[in-house]
């Protein structure tokens, strides 16, 4: 499990490669919420190159905006597949993140 | 192909969380072999996943040596008919019908960070069937082809 890092401006932009599930959840949960705690800013998490999540992924992802919202700072979700973004509106996370279609239209957010 | 009875694959690996990799493989191949359209294997992996991670991490944990049989099976035509997923495992008796839904609509900060995965499973499949029989756990899950 790769997380590719790009900053826009203040906003880390961290892109998880590939398929996250229970085998390699907690790689993901290091890499994501390790990166969370040498971040000042925003931290937007581009999905467009995550091809499957399963609920040991959502777990981590859940932690993160807690983390992020717990120090007043912002957290997004970009570029769902279809697939992927309908397993995140099933587990709720589309009334409590932000979640966008388009990473320029989430990059305006912040 | 109407009234084609059915076609199946099985499945049948040890309790370990590498060997679900192949069976996603497996679902995968045998999805595109019948012209299945490929969300539908997405979803049941992501099924198969949550259900056998939990009997791998739980059911078969201090060093049991347990045995999974996944059947999936295709009925009917692939544009009306419904794939049947059974699972069956020797592991301690579970239900995940018995877990409690989660609560979606806490605020943020209020929402547990676990207990998704059976409610992933219901939101995904039609109908779940769960029956302890002599020493297995066996469920029944059904999701309706849309045409």
């Amino acid at each position: 499990m790769e997380l590719k890092e790009t900053n826009e401006g203040d906003v880390a932009v961290l892109a998880p490669v590939g398929r996250i599930d229970s085998s390699n959840a907690k790689q993901f949960e290091e890499a994501l919420l390790g990166r969370l705690t040498t971040t000042e800013g925003g931290v937007l998490v581009d999905l467009s190159e995550l091809q499957y999540i399963s609920s040991a992924g959502l777990r981590v992802v859940l932690l993160a905006a807690k983390q992020q919202q717990q120090k007043g700072r912002k957290f997004a979700l970009c570029s769902p597949s279809p697939e992927i973004l309908e397993v995140f509106e099933v587990s709720g996370f589309n009334k409590i993140i932000d979640i966008h279609q388009q990473k320029n239209d989430a990059l305006a957010k912040f | 192909m109407a009234g084609r009875a059915s076609v199946e694959m099985v499945f049948e690996m040890p309790a370990e969380l590498e060997e679900l990799s192949k069976l996603a493989e497996a679902v995968e191949g045998f999805v595109e072999e019948n012209g299945l359209p490929a969300k539908l294997g997405f979803q049941l992996n992501l099924v198969l996943d949550e259900l056998l991670t939990n009997t791998i991490s739980y059911g078969c944990a201090d060093g049991a040596q347990c045995r999974l049989e996944v059947r999936l099976r295709l009925r009917g035509d692939k544009k009306k008919g419904e794939v049947v997923l059974v699972i069956e495992d020797d592991a301690a008796p579970f239900n995940p019908l018995d877990v409690p839904p989660p609560d979606l609509d806490k605020p943020l900060e209020e929402r547990e960070v676990g207990g998704l995965g059976v409610h992933l499973v219901r939101a995904t499949m039609d109908t779940i069937d769960y029956e302890r029989d002599g020493g297995l756990n066996r469920l029944t899950l059904r999701k309706k082809l849309e045409s």
